[in-house]
């Protein structure tokens, strides 16, 4: 939905924006924590992704789960949509205002508020950085597993919201492998607590439902996170091959072989000679490389890389490298690690994607795209996390030049249509947010989204959470979907909806 | 027979071939009946569908009558989410149980629900693949119920439950969408996760018409343990020290001092005299070595709480003696006293040896004996209330609501892997609360409007 929509929504819902209950917002959390002045609001104006700026209203900053409970109340009442918003790394618009809006931040609620080391998990607030967690438990031998690479400024409530991935996903699973409980206020002002201890909480699993929701579904106060025990040893190796062909059988070569390894990521041309010109690495001007983790017990760890290893020599290797100390395997994971800003140096602007398909087809998929890039005239980068077929192709453009940004738009559009094509999805960890919701339609069809759009009436049927993003066509809870196709039962007079 | 299941059953026979319509009340009985020891509540009629297609017109006709609609697979579900406790259409998945694909190459299976989940491993296992999920019902069970349940098992500790493989689902609501959600790629974040949405919605938002799991590659090596303990707590103390000493085995199943009465009188193992719990510990791997050398590791950190040796099992024979004891156990409490009550309760690991006490004290208060098993690794542990007589049922019910509770006070749960279903109702908003409970109902109220979907499970009333 564009902002203009957005606001028709609050204005049908008779709000009179945010501004109004500034007052109000202010008794709860102190004036303070109250921001109105437009050159502060400034920053609030967009997330990660810095296109589509919108002021809101106002940005409100609770300190406690009760007062995000009251303000979530004063908002619901003077019908103010609310957009929960954490560190603002967010790269699809999740957390951009609308028009007439409160934004909800969740930066002052940063304590660590309990560690059982006993039973591997920790309990934090929302606005605690994803990499202050491993930090607080590490010197015990503990560590927090979902490492986006934003890990360092990115928050633990975002992470929820994106079900954010990282580098170590094929092995390890995504944030929502990782979230055992959760407190959220609901749109209505009620605490619930969802998940629990077990691996299976009693009822509907609306913790699954939660993590992903993209701050629609409710504002998320605590988190229950696993911690795992750091494994015993680590062994990398960084493979060079003449195009992504060989580098993408290498990785299906080393999947079928049984490894699972702990990360095994994919540079193409491009990528390389990016992350090379921004860190000085000495790596050869090749086709594709891939950088490998395995992780465990060392015995196991040293069999399975040897074993990978031949496996990529086997798929046609130029060159293996293996650090000789942490100092070079950290290095080596700069280079990747820096691999999407080092873009900058080859290219004046570019758009980051983020598109899945089936790991089977990484070589076929990477052929079509530097096809579609051809068609388009551009350059595309790709640096991704190959054993999970999340790739994030980089389209280089300059703005500068007339009708190439609005190109560049169109061949991510088609990127990401091919990833629907080979049975994959429109995101793999950056979400929809503002930015995808047009292709959603394409993904999944109108049973699938009327059913989400349900779901979302279920938790916030005033529609005040975070509204206009993920859906394509956005209804008020209640309201007929677009066209509106009845089911064979209503036809007959035999059936009502809700 | 009501008015409206008259119509609906006239609107049944003109949508489906007579051979696929049950009527037989013996076999409806059995329709109604599963694991859970709460009696029999036969449906008016049972459907055997055959596809998507057939499930929305079995929706359709329900939804014109106002008829229950009843998902039924292979019955082994404990918490009797199966019964027809207002009648109605039983909709049974016998038919649908095909694998359509195995992919090695994108590690997923796709399959229909009817599969028996041990066959989904015997045939995954023939490419060097592996199904995690492992409930002790492997033989019967199928994928549906596993979906619709969570179900959880022995691995679970290492490999995690149901909803850690299931990457995607096709579902029927009872509105009459088909739903296809999540993805043949491991990842996807696209919309609101329904696929973890309708894993353990037990049969009462949508019923699943196929599922994509994901596979792993089969560990090639696995080695057993078994050690015997003068106590829970000392076994607990074990629990813990392994898995904080860095080792994470496949499983760590605990058996308490009844359980190992009852395991020894078919058990080729002789368990010392005064035994109070056991550990079943496996771990997995690739390098044959590593495998036994975490075994070994692992026999080390326990040894210092242990009553005794800790045997390693030599050989595969021996490995699957030391599960024999594990798993007859269920049938070799009836052994002791011929009837039981299951419960399947989890708690915080370090409360193990409290829920182990405070179960066998609310027994002995009640006259009764519990015997204490299940997956330590998880806190998942599975009181079962022995008993003699139908008679004595009113008591070993009280006791069982005295057991959940005492879950909850622990800072747990009321059911780790068996569900809600009829059993455990009335227990959910003493864990949940009011409002938690609310929002699920609301949610069921936006899936399934008319109410018609396996009405009575999950909530009161
Ligand atoms: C350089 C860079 C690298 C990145 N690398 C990765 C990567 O490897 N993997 C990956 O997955 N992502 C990556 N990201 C994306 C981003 O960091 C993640 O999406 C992250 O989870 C966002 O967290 P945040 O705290 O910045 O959230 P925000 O951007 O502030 O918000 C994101 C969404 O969450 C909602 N939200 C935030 N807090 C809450 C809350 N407490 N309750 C409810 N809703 C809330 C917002 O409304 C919004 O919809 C990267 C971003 C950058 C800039
Ligand atoms: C000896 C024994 C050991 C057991 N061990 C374990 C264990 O270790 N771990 C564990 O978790 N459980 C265990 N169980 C419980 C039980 O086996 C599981 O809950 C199993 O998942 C049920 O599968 P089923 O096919 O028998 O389902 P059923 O019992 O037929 O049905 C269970 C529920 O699922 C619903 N349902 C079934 N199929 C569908 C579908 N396609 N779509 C929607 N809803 C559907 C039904 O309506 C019902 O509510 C055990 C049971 C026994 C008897």
């Amino acid at each position: 939905m564009t902002a203009r929509s957005a606001a028709g929504e609050a204005a049908q819902r008779g709000g009179a924006g945010a501004r109004a209950v500034a007052r109000k917002l202010a008794a709860i959390v102190g004036p303070r924590n109250v921001v109105v002045d437009p050159a502060e609001l400034l920053v609030y104006e967009c997330d990660g992704l810095t296109h589509g700026r919108v002021r809101p209203d106002l940005v409100v900053l609770p300190g406690s789960t009760e007062e995000v409970a009251a303000v979530v109340r004063v908002a619901r009442d003077a019908s103010v949509p609310l957009v929960p918003r954490g560190a603002g790394t967010g790269l699809s618009g999740g957390a951009r205002p609308v028009p007439g809006c409160a934004v909800l931040s969740l930066s002052r609620m940063r304590r660590i508020l309990e560690l059982d080391l006993e039973n591997g998990w920790a309990r934090v607030e929302p606005g605690v950085i994803n990499l202050d967690v491993t930090r607080a438990v590490a010197g015990a031998g503990f560590y927090y597993a979902p490492d986006p690479s934003s890990q360092s400024v990115c928050s633990i409530g975002g992470n929820v919201a994106e079900n954010s991935g990282g580098a170590h996903c094929l092995k390890y699973g995504f944030t929502t492998n990782h979230v055992l409980a959760a407190r959220v206020v609901l749109s209505d002002g009620a605490v619930v607590d969802l998940g629990g201890p077990a691996p299976d909480a009693p009822g509907y699993d609306l913790l699954a439902a939660l993590v992903g929701s993209e701050g629609m579904l409710g504002v998320v106060t605590e988190v229950t996170v696993r911690l795992l025990r750091k494994p015993e040893t680590t062994r990398t190796f960084f493979a060079t091959f003449p195009s992504t062909d060989e580098a993408g059988a290498a990785v299906s070569g080393i999947i079928a072989a049984g490894i699972l390894p702990a990360a095994i990521e994919m540079m193409d041309r491009l990528a390389i000679v990016a992350a090379k010109a921004a860190t000085g690495l000495d790596w050869p001007d090749v086709g594709a490389a891939l950088l490998m983790d395995a992780d465990g017990p060392r015995a196991e760890v040293e069999h399975v890389s040897a074993r990978a290893i031949e496996i990529a020599r086997a798929a046609g290797a130029l060159e293996i490298r293996v650090p000789r100390d942490e100092a070079e395997r950290q290095l080596m994971w700069k280079g990747r690690k820096s691999a999407f800003a080092a873009v900058g140096r080859i290219s004046p602007s570019y758009l980051v994607e983020d598109g899945v398909i089936p790991r089977s087809e990484i070589a076929r998929v990477l052929r079509d795209i530097g096809r579609l890039a051809e068609e388009a005239g551009l350059r595309v980068a790709n640096v991704f996390h190959a054993g999970d077929g999340n790739l994030h192709p980089l389209v280089l453009y300059d703005a500068r030049v007339p009708g190439e940004e609005e190109r560049a738009a169109r061949l991510g559009g088609e990127i990401l249509r091919l990833c629907i094509r080979y049975g994959g999805s429109i995101t793999g960890e950056h979400g929809v947010g503002a930015e995808k919701a047009a292709y959603m339609a394409e993904q999944f069809g109108p049973d699938d989204l009327d059913t989400m759009q349900r779901v979302r009436c279920a938790f916030d049927g005033a529609a005040l959470m975070n509204p206009g993003k993920v859906f394509p066509t956005p209804r008020l809870c209640g309201e007929k979907p677009g066209p509106y196709r009845p089911h064979p039962a209503e036809v007959a007079g035999l059936a009502e909806r809700w | 027979m009501t008015a409206p299941v008259a119509a609906a059953l006239a609107d049944l026979a003109r949508a489906f071939p007579a051979e696929r319509l049950t009527r037989d009340p013996e076999r409806l009985e059995a329709y109604g009946r599963d694991e859970s020891d709460l009696g029999a509540y036969p449906p008016d009629v049972a459907v055997l569908v055959e596809s998507a297609e057939e499930i929305r017109e079995v929706f359709r006709i329900a939804s014109a009558h106002r008829v229950p609609v009843v998902p039924v697979a292979a019955r082994s579900g404990k918490s009797g989410g199966v019964l027809a406790v207002q009648r109605g259409i039983a909709v049974s998945l016998e038919r649908m149980n095909r694998i359509l694909e195995i992919s090695p190459e994108d590690l997923v299976a796709r399959v229909e629900p009817g599969v028996v989940t041990g066959q989904l491993q015997a045939a995954v296992e023939e490419h060097g693949l592996f199904y995690p999920p492992d409930p002790n019902s492997l033989e019967l069970c199928t994928i549906g119920g596993n979906v619709a349940e969570n179900a959880g098992g022995p691995r679970a500790l290492k490999y995690g439950v149901t909803r850690e493989y299931v990457l995607g689902l096709t579902a029927v609501v009872p509105t009459g969408e088909i739903l296809k959600v999540g993805h043949r790629s491991i990842k996807g974040v696209a919309g609101y996760d329904l696929t973890g949405l309708l894993v353990g919605s037990e049969g009462t938002l949508a019923i699943v018409t196929e599922v994509m799991v994901k596979l792993l590659p089969r560990p090639r090596h696995v080695s057993t343990a078994l050690v015997v303990f003068d106590s829970v707590a000392s076994a607990a103390r074990a629990v813990s020290r392994v898995l904080a000493g860095g080792v994470i085995p496949r499983c760590l199943e605990l058996l308490d001092d009844v359980s190992l009465a009852a395991a020894g009188k078919t058990s080729p193992f002789r368990f010392p005299a005064g035994a109070g719990a056991a550990l079943l510990v496996e771990t997995d791997g690739n390098d044959e070595e590593s495998v036994f050398a975490e075994i070994v590791r692992v026999a080390e950190i326990v040894q210092g709480d242990a009553a005794g040796e800790v045997i390693v099992a030599q050989n595969e024979a021996q490995r699957r003696e030391v599960w024999e004891t594990r798993r007859y156990l269920s049938v070799n409490l009836k052994t002791l006293h011929p009837m039981k009550l299951s419960e399947d309760v989890a708690v915080p690991r370090s409360k193990i040896p409290a829920m182990v006490e405070r179960a066998k004290a609310i027994g002995a208060r009640h006259g009764l004996v519990v015997a204490t098993y299940g997956h330590a690794g998880d806190g998942n542990l599975h009181c079962n209330v022995l008993f003699d007589r139908a008679e004595e049922r009113p008591r070993v019910d009280l006791a069982v609501g005295e057991i959940l509770r005492a879950a909850v006070d622990l800072g747990g749960t009321i059911t780790g892997e068996h569900g809600v279903g009829l059993a455990k109702r009335d227990f959910l908003e003493y864990e949940q609360g009011r409002e938690l409970v609310a929002l699920q109902r609301r949610l069921k109220a936006v899936f399934d409007p008319l109410g018609i979907l396996n009405p009575g499970k999950m909530f009161p009333g």
